[in-house]
């Protein structure tokens, strides 16, 4: 287990960096002058020409690129993700500030997710073919058809507004109030997906040899409901855990911008449309970080899970 | 009669996919007919008229610049279309390549596309096609670019495995031994034999491509304006959600309607393909 | 029994007069806390070193904390003392002489000398530090060399006493003491910033504003009143501000009573102004701020000034107001805002004529019209691209096709000034000198913040005039002569100035109208009354 864990590991490392070479390149090739959009602050043609020429110097801009990128990855490897190109704050501490709203967020929707799905999913398989696995299962493929943005928006418009049950946005220091809603929205793409593949794993385990031969040897229905078939259909909804997680994470960058919350996402999309390049690849290595990891502990569960899967790691 | 009979039952048996074909053929026939079905024109405009409610005159409204709700979701349908059409488009094609070459010429060849995808796969979609709007810049040309250059990789996985199971099938063994070139063979044997999956990946594909299309847009990097994307005519009524929250409802509407339908379609041909078909 | 009857009514006057004098007259009350939410972009920081005035909402913040020696009356627009008690300018208007006000202190307790004056002005041209605002001290004699390095100090500043500073520009500047009211010229004490350093002063500043910095969690800032303020505490006892950049979030948050008071957005203001309590509780005002679409006048058919008053005719600049703004801005007529002294009030601007609109195109040549880019901020209501959007229609109808191409704010700056484009849409303003606020139109600013690359030698020559006059009403004249002609010649497209709007809770009062930037409230003016759910002890 540990071996598996370690190689796990160590294959992550490599993928990393290249991904931060892919990303440097594509930030190099970004139109638009950083240092100029810094000085450009000072609005309405107040610019100092020779303050930009000052702020290229300053920043390295003038050097070549594998000596810009190994000057990066050197600082990123000690900790310094330089400095925002538009407000001069430091990316290390900018990404320090919102990180827990995001991860506050994602969590919070992933334990809902979770919780929700893999109950709805199991119920709608005990009770397969009644109204309620049938109003279930069209509730899990709305949820994945319906787009965050638009059902955070309508949630805002109905309990916020005409309601006036909840805050309407903001994080408000993260209280129930505020992260609300949030995590409803974006949980609930996965709650259904999880739903779905609960309900159709539940439903193969339950049809096989061993689930009734342990019902003919008269284990309680529960009993068999919990110990055999939930246990056994863990794999596929695991599985469906680590592949959807993506989706989640990505859409905090949605969620985030339609309730306001000042997380990473957030960050991320004012950089991306600020030409923001230090912040844009500050945030998008974090957000590959989380991924990674994340996507480290399902696998490692899959493991645990799954013997066959330690020994067997081609594609 | 016996033709009639089993079109019925066909559509009772696979009522997912009668519905999601149903729904999907509604998007297309609305996309094609836009002008006739539209009453006014997506630009047009009458600033005296801006932010009205439903109405005799604009059956869904008219948003803050006095533009006619109704005729921009119809014609709406035609940027979505456009954009699931040429965002898998080009994961296709990539996709498939790539999975051909990965699977058929295996060692160095599989590892580096692996690696590739492996890369990829490091990041949520949606991220990476911001990235690649980042430099690209916004606009709704780009957004094709950006999803087709980000979400190959279920493509190339799908036909990778296929083609190594039917690698070593005996029929491919005869026809490399009567000589038949690489290409014929991948192309003849190997490539017909992924067709269904592929369908069942495009369809569904189409359901993501548009919703993450339309996510670029609500953040502001797809169709500029004055085109009407529903995800950017939902950033645009986000201010308006109290004064005139019709023109967020509706495209959103529009949006859940066909994502879904084009998961009904493919959940459908899933069904009949192959229910266990991993298509992530 | 009259002279009794007399009497008692007196007597009884006497007692019941001071009941109605309080009833009539709320008076004042310490305490409380204020809540308002900041709504422009995230606090970027509060060292002014940092900033620009175009962080609206750092700015905001800094005001609260930070004094400079002279400040701008929110109502009036004059310069009134600050730090500085008082000002004398020599006889050839080049020599300013600041008399530091004698017991304003600092957060800490120190009390303010010339020599933070000195300090505070040189840290900000100082090159290592890297302030954006150098603009405001560029003119003073000394400042190149200080800043190439050859000099240790800026020689134009000279710390004559403990109370007195003489600032020597090297020519006349009519706006000097403006710039000194500016965010980027207050005074900070030394030995705080070098007690923790740039990174940590900007997150936990101390100044000699009439608040002190509390707390920076996240996006709120609390402030607490400053008792040792030389105008006396303020009656709040704290401020908290936060940024919300979503307008419905701080409409919602407002209408729960959770805000004290908030500038309104075009979209809140509209269902505000029907608001039976709230229409009660709201001031509004121009502010300084000119939106406009501006044309190349190097490019095509801009070159032309018929088609430049074409585009100006084409537009209902007054049912856009109403419509698109929901009254939120005063249609333009033309450079200045009705709040600035150089304002005409009789100066007509152009009215909604589009058959006079496509008369002038066919004059100049363009009958059928001709095809124009534009490009602008993808997201400003106001003065980005969808104010774009919204005029479109009104353009298309006499010809002029446009393509709004959103551009990220730096990257059209850049193209601007380099002239590679034809179009763009902005506001101008946020200056309350009227010379500085018209001068982007001199034609020596080409390249710079003469977007337009207009150039008229009779506008050189009053702008000219009224930079070297010192009398106030000629120097109005001037500009005013020199708006007309601008007008005439139509560089921009006049839109409207912005409308300020600011609406509070019914126990608040206080709040002020302010022209430079609503949101730059004077909140040492302010007090809650008991009614107040956080109206303290």
């Amino acid at each position: 287990m540990l071996g598996f864990a370690v190689r796990r590991v160590l294959q992550i490392i490599p993928t990393l960096i290249i991904l931060t070479m892919i990303l440097f390149v594509l930030m190099s090739i970004l139109p638009g002058d950083p240092a100029f959009i810094r000085a450009s602050a000072v609005k309405q043609g107040r610019i100092d020409l020779e303050q930009v020429e000052r702020l290229r110097e300053e920043w390295g801009l003038n050097d070549p690129l594998p000596v810009r990128y190994f000057r990066w990855l050197s600082g990123v490897l000690r900790g310094d993700l330089g400095r925002s190109y538009r407000t001069g704050q430091d990316v290390g501490d900018m990404l320090k500030e919102r990180l827990p709203v995001t991860l506050r967020l994602v969590i919070l929707s992933m334990l809902v997710a979770v919780i929700g799905g893999v109950s709805l999913g199991f119920i709608a398989a005990m009770h397969q073919g009644t109204i309620f696995d049938l109003a279930a299962m069209f509730l899990a493929v709305a949820g994945m058809s319906i787009p965050e943005f638009w059902s955070g928006l309508m949630l805002i418009l109905l309990v916020g507004v005409t309601w006036r049950l909840l805050p309407t946005g903001g994080y408000g220091g993260g209280d129930l109030a505020h992260i609300a809603l949030p995590t409803l929205t974006l949980g609930f793409r996965y709650m259904a997906l999880i739903a779905r593949v609960t309900r159709s794993s539940v439903l193969d385990v339950a049809r096989n040899d061993y689930v009734r031969t342990a019902r003919g040897k008269g284990l309680a229905e529960r009993a068999v409901r919990f110990r055999h078939i939930l246990r056994n259909s863990l794999i596929p909804i695991t599985t469906i855990i680590g592949l959807e997680f993506g989706w989640l994470l990505a859409n905090t960058v949605v969620i985030e911008m339609v309730f306001g919350l000042p997380g990473i996402g957030y960050l991320l999309v004012m950089s991306v449309l600020r030409k923001d390049l230090v912040a844009m690849q500050g945030g998008i290595l974090v957000i590959a970080a989380v991924f990674l990891l994340l996507n480290l502990v399902v696998d490692l569960l899959y493991g645990f899970l799954d013997p066959r899967i330690r020994y067997e790691r081609k594609g | 009669m016996r033709k009639r009979v089993s079109m019925r039952k066909f559509i009772a048996r696979n009522k997912t996919l009668s519905i999601g074909a149903l729904m999907v053929a509604i998007v297309c026939l609305v996309a094609i007919f836009a002008p006739v079905i539209a009453p006014y024109g997506y630009a047009e405009a009458s600033m005296r008229d801006a932010a009205k409610p439903p109405s005799s005159s604009h059956l869904l409204g008219t948003d803050q610049y006095g533009r006619d709700v109704l005729s921009r979701v119809v014609y709406g349908t035609r940027l979505s279309l456009l954009i699931g059409i040429f965002g898998q488009g080009i994961n296709i094609c990539i996709g498939v390549t790539l999975g051909l070459i990965a699977g058929y010429f295996g060692s160095r060849l599989d590892d580096a596309i692996l690696g590739l995808c492996n890369i990829l796969l490091c990041l949520p979609v949606l991220i990476l096609a911001m990235a690649v709007m980042a430099v690209l810049g916004p606009g709704l040309m780009n957004v094709f670019i950006a999803l087709g250059l980000t979400n190959w990789t279920y493509d190339c996985r799908l036909v990778r495995s296929q083609t190594l199971s039917i690698r070593e099938e005996e029929y491919v063994s005869a026809a490399r031994a009567t000589g038949c070139s690489t290409v014929r063979i991948l192309a003849r044997h190997i490539l017909p034999n992924c067709v269904g999956p592929i369908l069942v990946l495009t369809t569904l594909g189409m359901a993501d491509t548009i919703l993450i299309g339309a996510a670029l847009g609500f953040i502001g990097l797809g169709a500029q304006p004055p085109q009407p994307e529903w995800g950017t005519m939902l950033s645009q009524g986000r201010d308006y959600i109290r004064l005139a929250s019709w023109i967020c409802t509706f495209p959103g509407l529009a949006l859940v309607f066909t994502i879904m339908g084009f998961n009904l379609l493919g959940d459908g041909l899933r069904d009949l393909v192959d229910p266990h078909l991993r298509t992530r | 029994m009259n002279r009794f009857l007399l009497a008692g009514v007196l007597v009884l006057g006497l007692l019941i007069a001071p009941a109605v004098i309080a009833v009539g007259e709320a008076q004042p009350r310490y305490g409380g806390t204020f809540v308002t939410a900041i709504p422009y972009e995230e606090i970027i920081g509060l060292d002014p070193l940092r900033l620009t005035i175009w962080n609206g909402s750092s700015v905001g913040v800094i005001i609260q904390i930070h004094e400079g020696a002279v400040k701008w009356n929110t109502t009036t627009l004059e310069i009134e003392p600050a730090l500085a008690e008082s000002w004398q300018l020599s006889e050839d208007a080049r020599i300013y002489t600041l008399h530091v006000r004698k017991g304003a202190k600092f957060h800490n307790g120190r009390e303010v000398v010339a020599q933070d004056f000195k300090y505070s002005f040189e840290r900000m041209m100082d090159p290592e530090l890297g302030g954006l605002s150098t603009y405001l001290f560029s003119g003073v004699v000394g400042v190149d060399e200080y800043v190439a390095g050859t000099a240790d100090e800026i020689s134009g500043i000279v710390v004559v006493s403990a109370s007195e500073l003489r600032v020597t520009l090297k020519q006349i500047d009519v706006s000097f003491l403006h710039n000194l009211c500016e965010p980027g010229a207050v005074i900070v004490p030394q030995e705080e910033v070098d007690a923790i350093g740039l990174d940590a002063f900007n997150r936990d500043p101390v100044g000699a504003g009439p608040f002190k910095f509390g707390s920076w969690i996240g996006n709120e800032i609390t402030l607490e009143a400053f008792d040792g303020y030389w105008g006396g505490r303020p009656y709040l006892d704290t401020i908290k501000l936060a940024w919300r950049p979503e307008p419905g979030a701080r409409e919602a948050a407002f209408d729960a009573g959770e805000l004290d008071g908030l500038a309104a957005d075009p979209t809140s203001y509209a269902r505000w102004k029907e608001d039976p309590v709230v229409s009660q509780h709201m001031i509004e005002g121009p502010e300084l701020w000119t939106r406009h679409i501006g044309f190349n006048t190097e490019w095509g058919p801009f070159r032309l000034k018929k088609v430049r008053q074409a585009f100006n005719y084409a537009i209902d600049k007054v049912t856009m107001v109403e419509s698109y703004l929901h009254g939120k801005a005063y249609p333009a007529t033309g450079v200045f805002p009705p709040v600035m002294d150089a304002y005409d009030p009789e100066l007509k601007g152009y009215g909604y004529d589009p058959e006079k609109a496509k008369e002038l195109l066919a004059e100049a040549g363009y009958p059928d019209g001709f095809t124009v880019d534009i490009v602008g901020d993808p997201t400003s209501p106001d003065w980005g691209i969808p104010a774009v959007v919204a005029v479109m229609p009104y353009l298309e109808a006499v010809g002029i096709h446009v393509n709004p191409i959103p551009t990220e704010y730096g990257a059209m700056v850049e193209q601007v000034m380099r002239g590679d484009f034809e179009g763009w849409v902005d506001a101008f303003g946020g200056v309350v000198s009227s010379l500085n606020y018209i001068n982007g139109f001199h034609s020596s600013n080409i390249g710079t913040s003469n977007w337009a690359r207009y150039s008229n030698p009779a506008v050189d020559a009053l702008l000219d005039l009224a930079g070297r006059t010192t009398d106030d009403d000629t120097r109005i004249a001037y500009l005013r002569a020199a708006e007309l002609l601008i007008v005439e010649d139509a560089p921009i497209w006049f839109d409207n100035y912005n409308k300020a709007v600011y609406v509070y809770q019914p126990w608040v009062h206080g709040v002020q109208p302010c022209a430079v930037d609503i949101t730059y409230q004077d909140y040492e003016l302010v007090w809650v009354d008991d009614t107040s759910p956080r109206a303290g002890g």
